[in-house]
């Protein structure tokens, strides 16, 4: 019973271990194939914004599948916003936040919308968040029909700020930052346990007096309002926009979330595995890169990756629920 | 049957199927599809009559065929997601098993009709394998369906990509483009083979021993397999159905289009889903016909070409696909519910008969 209390055990249990794991192993590797790998600002360009993206993107999809559902809108939505940026920015700062506000805004919108039609017509997420996707996707078609760039903007531009840094500190490093101490206050929430309790089992949440409609729908709008900021951190990123950019991400966010201990079907895992899974599918393919590999192995390693984490992730489970089974405690959920 | 039940038990049978009436056991027994199924063939004709009042120049016998045999891609890859969908699956890795099996059909042809046997042998065995690797990644690993299909999608972009290095590689034989095309003024071959698949597919769902158990693990996989049905092996068989059915559209796509490139698949995603949905399907699996399939197929290359003749953009055309899906699926939901009520009822009504029988 003790040994459940060991830190490296409750380490294993968060479903943290393995996204830790990855990324010190991947890193280790990075930083012998490129020695400078570890030096303040490749660190910033090849790591910390290259990840930001991602990271949030695969954030956005770790809310939805902790409260047990799947979301494939979150391309539609990069894409979206990528192109209402780049066609609408510029201006005054007032004007440049308002449209930073307008594209977390449609974000949320967005995954609202999900929610609500997944939740009141009880639809499967995937099939729901999968027309939403391509209707979003056209949606950017039309505002952008073709790659362009970001209109370069006089003095303070806040898009450019998201990837630059203040005192060798990188932005995006404090941005992943703030949504990892969001989601610690937000577990400690109300809202947070709800979620988790959704996720864990509708029904008995239903019955402890959770409203699960409103918590689910409150899920997705999250998730969606996260990947505005994927749209935004994208045009950041890119200074640009392009209509075809969001479906790369899709994959992407998937790897990360599995790679981050995430169960599918809910109710186990956190954003931070997910963000630091985010960050070891980014550190694949720049050892890809590094080691002189043609683009198209790192769209391989994606989907490799992916399954080798859900290897790793359900040993793992099998490995503890044995344990446990030795020390003759019922587990329940798990299987 | 073949064990002779008790002379009391055959009685008591005997009376409830005189008092209950047996449901329908034909090949048009659609299940909980049937209303769905209907509805979207009356939408067609409404839609047919639309386009005879308002659009006559496609009304013509070449558009409609044109529709019909873009329809018949559609319905094909269709077949395959539908039948994944209906054991509560999906499959997102039909385009890029469309794309890959095209490339390979295409660089063994050559354009060459005699080695058509070959190249179709090859396409439709890569098709079946990476169906069976999702199939087996799904039952036996039990990775979920989204996940596996997405990883195996990402594997063979790749691999695509770094195989033929963003080249055009050979070209499908002409034999193929006859029979997606027709000849000049003759009438593609196209057409009465997706008519024969419709049959086959009906007959195959309704009357064989591996149509039934489909159902059964359809409608419930845990009671199915406590009834000795192989689900697992009845999924996997799903996911390897349609494989081929990616294989075989993208070989059709290839004789339509003249040759085979990266991508070309692309938009089956998106229609391969949209047509399941339109047929009624539900996507927790249980409901849904291949006859739905087509007439959403059929719905949804019409309703394309109606919105071609616009001359709206392309990003219209994805967001109406897009809506099609959620209006379909929300229809869908909202016009079973009362199917649903009147099959519990029928079920009460079996009950009573049952207990009347007993008395």
């Amino acid at each position: 019973m003790r040994a459940l209390y060991r830190p490296g055990l409750r380490l294993l249990e968060s479903g943290l271990a393995v996204p830790l794991l990855f990324v010190l192993v991947l890193m280790t590797i990075y930083v012998s194939a490129s020695p400078n790998a570890l030096d303040p600002s490749q660190l910033k360009y090849t790591v910390i914004n290259a990840s930001l993206t991602l990271a949030l993107a695969a954030a956005g999809l770790a809310i939805v599948v902790l409260i047990g559902g799947l979301d494939l809108s979150s391309a539609g939505v990069i894409a979206v916003t990528n192109a209402l940026l780049t066609v609408n920015y510029g201006g005054s700062v007032a004007n440049q936040f308002l449209w930073i506000g307008i594209a977390i805004l449609v974000g949320i919108l967005s995954g609202l919308f999900n929610g609500l039609i997944v939740h009141v017509f009880q639809l499967e997420p995937v099939v729901v968040t999968l027309g939403t996707s391509f209707i979003l996707g056209g949606f950017a078609l039309l505002i952008l029909p073709k790659p362009a760039g970001l209109t370069p903007v006089e003095g303070f531009s806040p898009i450019a700020f998201m990837t630059s840094d203040i005192a060798g500190v990188p932005i995006g490093l404090l941005v992943l930052l703030t949504i990892t101490a969001g989601w610690l206050l937000m577990r400690r929430s109300r809202f947070g346990s709800q979620l988790m309790a959704v996720g864990s089992d509708k029904e008995a949440a239903s019955n402890s007096g959770v409203r699960v409609g409103l918590v689910s729908i409150g899920g997705f709008g999250v998730a969606g309002g996260l990947y505005g900021l994927a749209g935004i951190a994208i045009t950041s990123q890119t200074s640009g926009g392009d209509p075809n950019l969001g479906s790369s991400y899709l994959l992407g966010a998937f790897a990360a979330v599995v790679v981050g201990g995430l169960k599918l079907g809910g109710g186990r895992g956190s954003i931070i595995g997910a963000i630091l899974g985010a960050v070891a599918v980014t550190i694949v393919i720049n050892v890809l890169f590094v080691l002189g590999f043609a683009s198209f192995w790192s769209t391989i390693a994606r989907g490799v990756l992916l399954l080798l984490a859900l290897g790793v992730q359900s040993a793992i489970t099998v490995l503890l629920l044995r344990r446990r089974r030795g020390q003759s405690i019922t587990v329940g959920g798990l299987s | 049957m073949t064990t002779t039940a008790p002379v009391g038990e055959k009685n008591l049978r005997d009376k409830t199927s005189r008092l209950h009436k047996p449901q329908r056991r034909g090949l048009l027994d659609l299940g909980g599809a049937r209303g769905a199924v209907t509805a979207v063939w009356i939408v067609l004709v409404l839609l047919y009559i639309f386009i005879l009042i308002f659009r006559p120049g496609l009304a013509q016998l070449s558009s409609v065929q044109t529709i019909v045999v873009l329809a018949a891609v559609t319905a094909v890859a269709g077949l395959g997601q539908g039948a994944v969908i209906f054991t509560g699956g999906i499959d997102l890795s039909i385009p890029w098993i469309m794309s890959s099996s095209a490339i390979v059909f295409a660089s063994i042809a050559q354009g060459e009709d005699g080695n058509l046997i070959v190249a179709l042998l090859a396409a439709v065995v890569i098709g079946l394998l990476l169906g069976l690797a999702n199939g087996v990644g799904v039952t036996r690993f039990g990775i979920h369906p989204v996940v596996m299909t997405l990883a195996v999608s990402a594997i063979l972009e790749g691999g695509a990509l770094g195989w033929t290095g963003g080249l055009v590689t050979g070209s499908p034989p002409p034999i193929v483009a006859l029979f997606m095309r027709g000849d000049a003024g003759s009438f593609p071959m196209v057409i009465p083979a997706l008519l024969l698949l419709a049959v086959l597919v009906s007959f195959v769902y309704r009357q064989t021993r591996y149509g039934r158990e489909l159902q059964a693990v359809g409608l419930n996989p845990t009671a199915s397999r406590l009834a000795g049905v192989h689900s697992k092996t009845i999924i996997t068989s799903v996911y390897a159905i349609s494989g081929v059915t990616a294989a075989l559209a993208g070989i059709m796509l290839s004789g339509l289009a003249g040759q085979s490139y990266l991508g070309m698949g692309d938009p089956y995603l998106l229609t391969s889903v949209a047509v399941v949905a339109l047929g009624g399907a539900s996507f927790a699996g249980g409901r849904g016909h291949f006859l739905g399939t087509l007439g959403g197929a059929l719905l949804l290359s019409a309703l394309i070409t109606v919105l071609m003749t616009f001359q709206l953009p392309e990003a219209i055309r994805t967001i109406a696909q897009g809506s099609v899906i959620l209006i379909a699926v929300i229809a869908a939901k909202v016009g079973v519910r009362p199917g649903k009520r009147k099959n519990s009822d029928g079920i009460k009504s079996f009950r009573r008969s049952r207990e009347k029988a007993i008395l």
